[in-house]
């Protein structure tokens, strides 16, 4: 179970950059997503990796072995890489029978027929699937075709796993159970496997840790808490989870937490703070929606600093979800678990909580093109 | 300043030696670049090594200006008149094949019409019938004295006139309108069956009456497939050489094409020069055509008639009027297959010519005279038979690779050019690659002219880019992912070639072989300015027994042809295509 390190690694395509100065680890036996919108460079890092495409610059390492290293002239084939990979669209061979697509790597690993036969049915039985060994790949659904293109990249034990959105032509329901299942499998096997998608909800539940990419640049690299509480800019504050963001500036930083002033108050508010920013660094104050404590104001003290007024209100069973007017430009998004209904037009005060707030600047967007 | 630059100045170098590095690699791990290499050379050998004769041929001749051009079209006796007729005959047989297609094509696709499904195949019979067939069995139906139905009115009311003469400029527009009408029919059904419902609703709901949306909807969504469609008739109508050959030619009536072959090639002595002058001629038209058709569906009018949200098309309900629509589809039926092929039949087995055909007026004796009188039918069938399965295999693999090439080459340079390259002999009608190969064949160092290689040269270019089409339209479906997880489960090139991509497009290429097996099967209007005596292909054997005279030997000759070649497909399409599961 080797590691995967990308180290500097540039994919240009014409003029476009897709891929610019991207260095991770990605761990041994780790579930790591990497996550962002589209275009942001995450698919083709994984080309990269799978060796559909050869890096510009850079190198790729699994484990002590160099995979990709353009100044030593070594690029391995993907042939020669011994990946597992699960496809955004399954890429089920449609000629052949679901045994004989699961089977299809281990016969090019020259593997004996008896042998081949057993991990063919035991892959499948990991997918619940063994009973549709003759069956053709378009007689399955589009759920069990991608649990197939799973026990196909499982089927001859390869280091590594790699995921290309597999979830993302499925519906929403068959999504969730599936995400449990792929990381109940990935927790039993304990494979090295780096899981591309879009969808943050879906890194969240299934990652060890997250690579947030933007740009084609890698913006923050952690686990889901580190990334929800303390983003490292205003993209993956925004990105991960909703978020208000309001124009502050920092006082004073210490041990990630930090001393900001909102733009237009007087008051000074305590907050995470996690980056390397100078004293006086104009930025945005990140408030989770869960982060904000409303209360009327008739209850709450006269002198309480923040004062805003309810605008929209929704029930959502488990949680309410208020919009408060900040000032003319900005309404927040709260979220409040219990507690008395508020309502639309009241006056309410505001309070912060400083674990759920992070002071973050703005990322240096780069142009695409080169 | 100097230490600043340094850093820049050996990150450029390692860039620049890397991509060396990464070019000699491909050479060595990829095989590919060498097939791709020997394929262009094949086709520039193919396709521009005659071109550049034929060219050449027409310079040689003294085609060096404008003036010249003239002066040649006012001396050479009958061509002013041959162009006019050209002229004449493409433009009724663009008109005649519209006025054919478009209704059927409508009662097919958009009425309750019954047996729509056998109509379908009725309007696809021309199709399948060679021109050639088409052109014969026309001839026996209508020429002015010996024509079956002249001689049936003959006897019938006495009056020694023709009821009807085929041999006139009327009667090549009737016939080449009715085999040409397929090509409207097949595009203009795909577009009215796929023209989503919405688009229609959408403007009737707008308060558009039925006219209006026809017009404003309708017609301009059909536009590039009209357009697609005229082009092909356009060009076939100009280079067939089997319907002017033999119903225009007896009467006097000319096409560029058979110009070509009766005041140039087949002229004693014969004038190479003016010939390769008026193919450069055929090769401009069709190309001009081509480009205009290229252009038009390049300017932004996609067929987005697909991509609505798959409604089928409504039926009109046509009430009464259902059985007009059938009348109409059977008399098309009548005239382009059951009538040729009742008069081919009988002919291939009556005794006397205009004899009732009564049991004991039949007879085998023609069958086995078509045999024993000519060696030319023999050596025709054989001849043929070689030329069409091994052009079509040979082209075929050359097929594959090419669209291999244009498909999945990383380099679009490399996979334009031999896209473009492949595409050019579309431009190079029958007559047009045949008069290049003649110029090209006849010189040293490759003396090919007056052996069966010449035909099959010339069969494998003209037919080579129908191949390339089904071939990359197949290679196109088998996404790159497909591929890619061969490779990551561990399969090489070569191993992801043979157990993926082969059998997923052998479909398509099974497909592109029939097609062109059967296209060079009745291939005539290369052949016949290509064939020596002793390199007859069946075509040529036809026509030469129609000029002979033989009606009865025609007969069994044109029946042996569409039966060879049916035959050939069946057997083909049982031992290589069972293989292939059809239910994907």
């Amino acid at each position: 179970m080797p590691s995967v390190r990308l180290n500097r690694l540039r994919k240009t395509f014409g003029h476009l950059v897709a891929v610019r100065d991207v260095s991770v680890e990605f761990e041994e036996g780790a579930m790591t997503s990497v996550l962002g919108p589209s275009g942001c460079g995450k698919t083709t890092t994984l080309n990269l990796i799978a060796g559909f495409v050869e890096p510009d610059e850079g190198t790729i390492y699994f484990g002590d072995r160099p995979i990709a290293d353009l100044a030593r002239g070594i690029a391995v084939p993907p042939n020669h890489r011994n990946l597992g990979m699960v496809f955004q669209s399954y890429a089920l061979w449609p000629h052949l029978t679901i045994g004989e697509n699961v089977a299809y790597g281990l016969k090019m690993r020259r593997v004996s027929r008896a042998e081949r036969d057993s991990a063919v049915m035991e892959s499948l039985r990991t997918v619940k699937l063994e009973t549709h060994v003759d069956c053709y790949p378009h007689q399955l659904s589009g759920g069990q075709q991608q649990r197939v293109a799973f026990a196909r990249a499982l089927a001859y034990s390869p280091a590594i796993l790699l995921f290309d959105e597999p979830l993302s032509n499925l519906d929403a329901h068959l999504r969730e159970e599936m995400r449990f299942e792929i990381k109940e499998i990935h927790r039993k096997i304990g494979i090295t496997a780096i899981y591309v998608t879009h969808d943050q909800a879906e890194a969240m539940v299934l990652s060890d840790r997250i690579v947030v990419m933007e740009a084609g640049r890698v913006r923050q690299v952690g686990s889901p808490r580190e990334l929800y509480e303390q983003p490292a800019g205003m993209f993956v504050a925004s990105f991960i989870g909703k978020t208000n963001l309001l124009p502050a500036q920092l006082l004073e930083r210490e041990e990630g937490w930090g001393v900001v002033r909102l733009d237009g108050r007087t008051e000074v508010l305590r907050c995470r703070c996690s980056i390397n920013a100078d004293d006086n660094a104009r930025g945005y104050l990140s408030v989770r929606p869960e982060g904000i404590h409303l209360q009327p104001l008739d209850s709450a003290a006269r002198d309480a600093g923040l004062t805003s007024r309810v605008c929209a209100s929704t029930y959502l069973g488990n949680l309410h979800e208020y919009r408060v007017t900040w000032n003319e430009h900005t309404v927040l998004d709260v979220q409040q678990a219990g507690g008395k209904e508020l309502k639309v037009g009241e006056l309410v005060a505001l309070d912060i909580d400083p674990s759920r707030a992070c002071f973050v600047m703005e990322e240096r967007v780069p142009s695409p093109m080169s | 300043m100097t230490a600043a630059h340094l850093p820049t100045a050996s990150s450029r170098l390692s860039v620049s030696s890397g991509f060396l590095v990464r070019c000699g690699r491909r050479l060595v791990s990829e095989p590919s670049f060498l097939v791709t290499g020997g394929t262009i050379l094949v086709l520039a050998w193919l396709i521009l090594y005659p071109l550049f004769w034929l060219f050449y041929g027409s310079f040689a001749y003294g085609d060096q200006g404008l003036g010249q051009v003239i002066d040649q079209i006012r001396t050479l006796p009958g061509l002013q008149r041959a162009l006019y007729d050209t002229a004449l005959l493409v433009a009724g047989t663009l008109f005649l094949a519209f006025a054919f297609a478009l209704p059927l094509a409508w009662i097919t696709a958009r009425t309750d019409t019954p047996l729509r499904g056998l109509i379908e195949m009725a309007a696809l019979m021309p199709f399948i019938t060679p021109p050639l067939i088409g052109a014969v069995a026309w001839s026996l139906l209508g020429a002015p004295r010996t024509g079956f139905i002249n001689v049936v009115a003959r006897s019938l009311t006495g009056n020694a006139d023709p009821l009807i003469n085929i041999y006139t400029r009327g009667g090549v527009i009737f016939v080449m309108g009715l085999y040409l009408s397929s090509y409207v029919f097949i595009t203009v059904k795909a577009v009215m069956e796929r023209m989503d419902a919405t688009f229609e609703d959408a403007s009737l709901i707008s308060g558009g009456s039925v006219l209006r949306t026809v017009w404003h909807v309708v017609i301009p969504l059909s536009l590039p497939a009209l357009l697609s469609a005229g082009v092909l008739v356009f060009v076939n109508a100009i280079e067939d050489f089997a319907i002017p050959g033999i119903l225009g030619a007896p009467g006097g009536v000319f096409t560029i094409t058979t110009y070509i072959y009766y005041h140039a090639i087949s002229y004693l002595p014969p004038r190479y020069g003016v010939a390769a002058m008026l193919a450069s001629w055929v090769m401009l038209l069709t190309a001009v055509a081509f480009i205009v058709q290229a252009r038009v569906l390049a300017g932004g009018r996609s067929f987005t008639t697909i991509a609505g949200r798959g409604r089928r098309p409504r039926r009109l309900r046509l009430g009464r009027w259902r059985y007009a629509t059938l009348l109409y589809a059977s008399l098309f039926f009548f005239f382009t297959v059951g009538l040729p092929y009742l008069v081919l039949i009988y002919g291939a087995f009556i005794k006397t010519w205009g004899a009732m055909p009564t049991f004991e007026n039949l007879t085998w004796a023609n069958v086995v005279g078509t045999f024993e009188a000519s060696p030319i039918v023999v050596r025709g069938l054989r001849n043929s038979l070689i030329l069409a399965l091994g052009g079509a295999t040979v082209a075929s693999i050359l097929t594959a690779v090419m669209g291999y090439a244009i498909v999945k080459n990383k380099s679009r340079v490399i996979g334009g050019a031999i896209d473009f390259l492949s595409a050019i002999p579309l431009t190079m009608s029958g007559p047009v690659i045949a008069v290049a190969l003649l110029w090209a064949y006849i010189h040293p160092p490759f003396m090919l002219y007056g052996t069966l290689w010449i035909l099959g040269i010339a069969y494998v270019t003209r037919y080579l880019p129908y191949g390339v089409r089904t071939v990359t339209a197949s290679l196109r479906q088998v996404s790159d992912e497909l591929e890619n997880a061969a490779a990551i489960c561990g399969a090489n090139r070569f191993a992801g070639f043979r157990d993926i991509l082969f059998p997923l497009v052998r479909p398509g290429i099974l497909a592109g072989w029939m097609l062109m097996f059967v296209s060079m099967m009745r291939e005539l209007s290369a052949s016949i300015f290509l064939f020596t005596p002793g390199n007859e292909t069946t075509a040529v054997a036809l026509f030469n027994l129609w000029e002979e005279g033989i009606f009865s030997y025609v007969s069994v000759l044109a029946l042996l042809l569409v039966a060879i070649s049916v035959i050939v497909l069946l057997i083909v399409k049982r031992l290589f295509g069972s293989g292939a599961r059809e239910t994907w």
